[in-house]
């Protein structure tokens, strides 16, 4: 099917219902405001804020409990909002039941009517919309098309694979030019190897025909697949939003930093421009500017980030962090994991100096350091071979320094919208 | 009647609320979502329900006798024509009609069997 055949299947869907003459508001398909839910006494959502834009894929990311399917339901309209509204295409629906909305929802379990068939399961809109009989075998036959589903129209969905049972549930809303599509956890049922095969094609599709759409999804390789960007939920309250980089890259928070990859965090102070942990002292104006003199902080760095060398001479652009001993070598396949226990004494204070930070010495065991993990890929393995017990100096290439809030409530409310920052 | 709400209460519990969900979704009515959906799934449990209760109503005796009495050609089933015939000492007719609602539960009995798949609510 030629691209220009399928403008004229699904319309162009950024003049569905908006008023002539609000161009900024055509490129935002779907707006969640400031969206609040409880369930009995628990807060399920907490002023949640969001927009999706027209064609674009927004993954929401969390883990189980966080939410995030609470927030799919409301915006189909399955679920009520105590507060907040939802505006789909510049139209306030908060109050419009489900099936006025015009939005598809593909369901985990995918929803297929069991009696129908393939066909008339993709018809099964069009056919309570009493379209004459002609147009709905045109258009569903075109939709079996362009999921491919050519050769099991006529079968059952307990006949078909998962795969193929997303592909019909796909095309079931998009029989009616749906608002937006809505995918909740769609390929948590599949295995591992049909999931990255489906999600790539979902992409496609989902480029090709331009439907903005919503993911539901607590794993993070997915995420970063599948999402233009990405909303990163925790206990009913939104992270970060950001494109995969930027959540990657520049995490706000630690819960985005450790939810999203690894992550090794340790404690500090901002001092003079520097970052202090323990007796380690790195510069970092740039990322320290924000923070007050003598703030408490973390700092957050990625496993790939941290570069060792034995011979103590780090590259351009590799900051050193300090000195430690290889504790353990973990072959994993694409890459070595190394887990390194770095020499950071807790600095002892001067006369009268305030007590600021102290290095956490972890551990039940009685060592000194902290332990981290790095990993190296395969040819910087082979090219630099280390050994238990080898003393290196460290390096980290990228990092990021976070308020250390001690109290979670110091920092409630406070999203980070990276991507419009710029 | 209660037969009936035993077999099919038990199925439209289990039932997936996510199927009704999809057709809201999908924009119908709360009527043709019943219709469309939730009837077609019911189906096997209503026709097996059905079935049962028409077993027992052929079957049934007591309440018969005492709420229609056990009048012939009018009122009087074929459990009461068995009893009436039987105690005449017209054990030929008693017999003859007892075949006939024993072929007739046998009948149901296969249907109920032998259906099953297609009774079978997934």
């Amino acid at each position: 099917m030629r691209p220009e055949e399928i403008t004229t299947i699904f319309g162009n869907n950024a003049s569905n219902g908006a008023p002539e003459g609000e161009r900024s508001e055509t490129t935002v398909a779907a707006s969640v405001r400031s969206v609040s839910k409880k369930f009995k006494k628990t807060v399920v959502l907490e002023d949640i804020d969001f927009d999706i834009a027209e064609g674009e894929s927004l993954v929401l990311l969390g883990a189980s409990g966080s939410g995030k399917t609470t927030i799919l339901r409301i915006i189909a309209g399955l679920e009520e909002p105590d507060t907040g509204r939802v505006i789909l295409h510049g139209k306030d629906v908060t109050e419009l039941p489900a099936r006025e909305r015009g939005v598809g929802v593909i369901f985990q379990n995918y929803a297929l009517f069991p009696r129908m068939t393939v066909e008339r399961n993709i018809g099964y809109g069009m056919r309570i919309r009493h379209r004459p009989r002609k147009e709905i075998r045109k258009k569903v036959g075109e939709l079996i098309e362009l999921v491919g589903l050519e050769e099991h129209r006529k079968k059952y969905p307990s006949q078909l694979s998962g795969g193929q049972q997303q592909r019909v549930a796909i095309a079931r809303t998009l029989a009616y030019k749906p608002q937006v599509l809505l995918f909740d956890e769609p390929f948590g049922a599949l295995d591992a190897q049909t999931r990255v095969r489906l999600r790539r094609e979902i992409r496609a599709l989902l480029k090709r025909i331009n439907v903005p759409s919503l993911f539901i999804t607590h794993d993070q390789e997915e995420a970063l697949e599948l999402g233009d960007r990405i909303a990163v939920l925790n206990a009913g309250r939104l992270e970060q939003i950001g494109t995969p980089d930027e959540v990657y890259n520049r995490p706000e928070t630690e819960y985005v930093a450790t939810f999203l990859g690894a992550a090794n965090l340790l404690l500090g102070v901002v001092s003079r421009g520097d970052v202090e942990i323990g007796t380690a002292i790195i510069p970092a104006p740039v990322e320290t500017a924000r923070f007050r003199e003598g703030q408490a902080i973390k700092l957050v760095f990625r496993p790939e980030d941290v570069y060792i060398s034995r011979t103590g001479e780090l590259p351009d652009g590799c900051r050193r962090l300090t000195n430690g001993v290889i504790e353990e070598i973990r072959f994993v396949g694409a890459y070595e994991r190394l887990t390194l226990r770095l020499d950071l004494v807790a600095r002892q204070p001067a006369e009268g100096e305030p007590v600021l930070y102290n290095v956490a010495l972890a551990g039940r065991e009685k060592r000194t350091g902290v332990p981290i993990v790095a990993t190296r890929p395969k040819p910087e393995a082979n090219a630099n071979l280390l050994t238990v017990g080898d003393r290196v100096a460290v390096g980290l290439t990228a990092f990021r320094v976070l308020a250390n809030y001690a109290l979670a409530s110091e920092r409630a409310g406070r999203l980070v919208d990276t991507s419009k920052r710029r | 009647m209660e037969r009936s709400v035993g077999v099919i209460k038990p199925v439209f519990d289990t039932m997936s609320r996510s199927l009704e969900e999809a057709s809201a979704t999908i924009g119908a009515t709360r009527w043709q979502t019943f219709w469309h959906v939730t009837l077609p799934s019911l189906k096997g449990a209503i026709t097996s329900g059905a079935l049962l209760t028409f077993a027992r109503a052929v079957g049934e005796f007591g309440s018969t006798i005492l709420v229609s009495g056990n009048l012939a050609m009018r009122t009087q089933t074929a459990p009461l024509y068995i009893f009436a015939k039987f105690n005449e000492g017209q054990v030929e007719a008693a017999n003859a009609v007892a075949i006939v609602l024993a072929l007739l539960s046998f009948f149901i009995f296969s249907i109920l069997f032998f259906a099953r798949d297609w009774l079978d609510t997934d």
